[in-house]
């Protein structure tokens, strides 16, 4: 029997993993820069890749 | 923010909700460290006043914390790699096992004394990673022969890594690292004996483990002594390496008594779980390789490990480069400040992820020119590498997201201030161990506990009247001892035994274990402050 796709692929891992290493750094210049709302954007998109981990592990 | 049971109740909650999700869900250390730092940021804003930029900035600090463990990983996943495709895993596997005939002898040699030089070079998990594989090749299942690697080097781990561990507790507390060396050093070396009577008792039973007794005391007193001195002496940066050379040679004279000289047992080579090498491995068996060329990445490791330490130009050349970010003061709706100041500073040219790309590029070389891996290897390496890495990372980073949001909301102030303020004074220093292990094997490292707890303990040392280089060094011979149950850790070892996502099966034999050490240690501090304050120690 073939196994079950995996639901958080490798690919998908990798993709959350590049934001979370990546979108840190984006809110750290951008809140120095004072640009509070594009800040918040990526600061969305991290909270959501931690979300994905948990809801598609 | 005020401390109540309720207030304490929820800042243990991130630790107790992971804990709880790996242990008793099994969840992977990457779902449930996802989950916790989710719990912790709701908490933080609902309960501790944190604003979304506390979290951002917070998150920001946690990332170059994780870089700073996750990039030496990758080099050492990579030389990992690497010595694997080659096949020296699997011949150290088969050669250090047979410096004695005796099987007892032979897992004190990989599960206790290797891995521990693995701990002294780079730590990080790797050291479970390279021996664990080693104990299963010796017939050992997956989840002992991880929990006998990780109890192994527990006491190795505030001097090992390049003494990163003591050296983050000097910088955080301002006592002198002269000072703390001989507490640190009586503290782990108490632990040293017991955990060879454990490691005795995992892998041939209670029988088998007397049989071992002598060599264990033998090897035990040893090395503490050993550890002991050269802490003493301020060379703490090469401590654990040079008290396992000497472990290693009081073993090998033992191992020639009569009671050890048993006819030669071979290490029964089963098929790792990571078999991914097996074309190594057959390759290897056809033309037979050097020993020590294929080893010679580790021999690199260390000589280019002692040579950034020992040599004082070069020393001076590859810590001349340096980074790191500056963030502003961060304060909670309640009052809870984090001063300003620079985040973890990289050393970038002698980092010990640098000195691990220069042993990665050295190692390349050799195994081109001996004909032991090819170009067309590489690529596959580099993809075994990064699929060991990234659950790996997304577990650091979040674990470590979920410590600096705990300190930076106050959390972990709280919790610490909890057990402080409803402890007397004689029972507090038997529970600093226990805190320094619960914030190692939630952040990851012996490092970022004393980072988290440090202070903390100290100031209450202080209001106590208690010896703070004590205090602290039960703190950190606690968190020696928690770095290696943290599931950032054991993941990394897991995935080369064929536990990927089961590290919960490890833990839940690993934590109750590692109970045993962090006693002793805790009971060592109570009497030592009894001695201290019936005037018999200074």
């Amino acid at each position: 029997m073939k196994p079950a796709p995996a639901r958080f692929s490798f690919r998908l891992r990798l993709l959350v993993l590049a934001l979370e290493l990546i979108l840190p750094f984006g809110i750290y210049f951008a809140l120095l820069a004072g640009m509070e709302a594009l800040a918040l954007v990526f600061f969305i998109l991290m909270v959501g890749g931690i979300v994905l981990e948990v809801i598609l592990s | 923010m005020q401390l109540t049971w309720f207030t304490w109740l929820l800042s243990l909650l991130p630790v107790a909700v992971m804990l709880i999700l790996m242990l008793g869900f099994k969840w992977g250390g990457m779902r449930a460290g996802a989950a916790a730092w989710l719990v912790t940021a709701v908490i933080a804003v609902a309960f501790f006043g944190a604003s979304w930029q506390l979290i951002a900035w917070s998150q920001i600090k946690a990332i170059l914390l994780a870089l700073d463990v996750l990039t030496i990983v990758t080099f050492a996943l990579l030389l990992y790699n690497m010595a694997n495709e080659t096949g020296a895993i699997k011949r150290i596997g088969q050669e250090v096992p047979r410096l004695t005939a005796d099987r007892g002898l032979q897992v004190l040699m990989v599960g206790w004394l290797l891995v521990s030089f693995f701990q002294g070079m780079g730590g990080f998990g790797v050291p479970m990673a390279v021996c664990a594989p080693i104990l299963v090749g010796m017939g050992y299942t997956p989840v002992k022969s991880m929990v006998i690697a990780a109890m192994g080097h527990n006491w190795s781990v505030t001097y090992g890594t390049m003494a990163a561990a003591l050296m983050a507790l000097v910088g955080v507390t301002g006592v002198a690292p002269e000072t703390l060396a001989p507490y640190v050093g009586v503290l782990l070396g108490l632990t040293l004996t017991p955990t060879g009577m454990i490691i005795g008792v995992l892998s041939t039973g209670w029988k088998g483990m007397l049989h071992s007794l002598p060599a264990i005391i033998g090897v035990g007193g040893a090395i503490a002594i050993v550890h002991h001195l050269m802490g003493i002496w301020g060379l703490w940066t090469v401590a654990t390496m040079a008290a396992v050379l000497v472990g290693g040679a009081v073993l090998i004279l033992i191992s020639r008594l009569p009671r050890y000289r048993a006819p030669a047992q071979a290490a029964n080579l089963v098929p790792q779980a990571d078999n991914s090498n097996d074309l190594a491995a057959v390759k290897a068996e056809v033309k037979p390789r050097n020993f020590w060329v294929l080893v010679s990445p580790y021999l690199i490791l260390m000589l280019l490990g002692f040579s950034a330490i020992l040599i004082t130009p070069l020393r001076h050349v590859l810590g001349s480069i340096r980074f790191t970010l500056q963030f502003p003061e961060i304060r909670t709706s309640l009052g809870w400040v984090t001063e300003a100041g620079p985040g973890k500073v990289f050393v970038l040219l002698s980092h010990p992820a640098a000195i691990g790309a220069y042993t990665c590029g050295i190692t390349y070389l050799i195994y081109r020119a001996a004909g032991y891996l090819k170009r067309r290897d590489m690529p596959m390496i580099f993809k075994r590498t990064l699929h060991g890495l990234v659950d790996t990372s997304l577990a650091v980073i979040a674990m470590v997201g979920v410590a600096t949001l705990m300190e930076h909301s106050g959390m972990t102030y709280l919790l610490s201030k909890g057990l402080s303020e409803n402890l007397s004074r004689f029972l507090y220093p038997f529970i600093v161990p226990f805190t320094g292990l619960l914030g190692a094997v939630l952040t990851g490292s012996n490092n970022n506990s004393n980072v988290l707890f440090g202070v903390m303990h100290m100031e209450t040392a202080r209001i106590m009247g208690l010896s703070i280089p004590l205090i602290l060094a039960a703190q950190s011979a606690g968190g020696s001892l928690g770095s290696v149950c943290a599931p950032a850790k054991v993941i990394v070892g897991c995935t080369t035994v064929g536990l990927s996502g089961q590290e919960g099966r490890v833990l839940q034999k690993l934590l109750p274990l590692m109970m045993i050490p962090t006693a002793i240690v805790g009971l060592a501090a109570v009497i030592w402050v009894y001695l201290i304050y019936q005037g018999v120690l200074p």
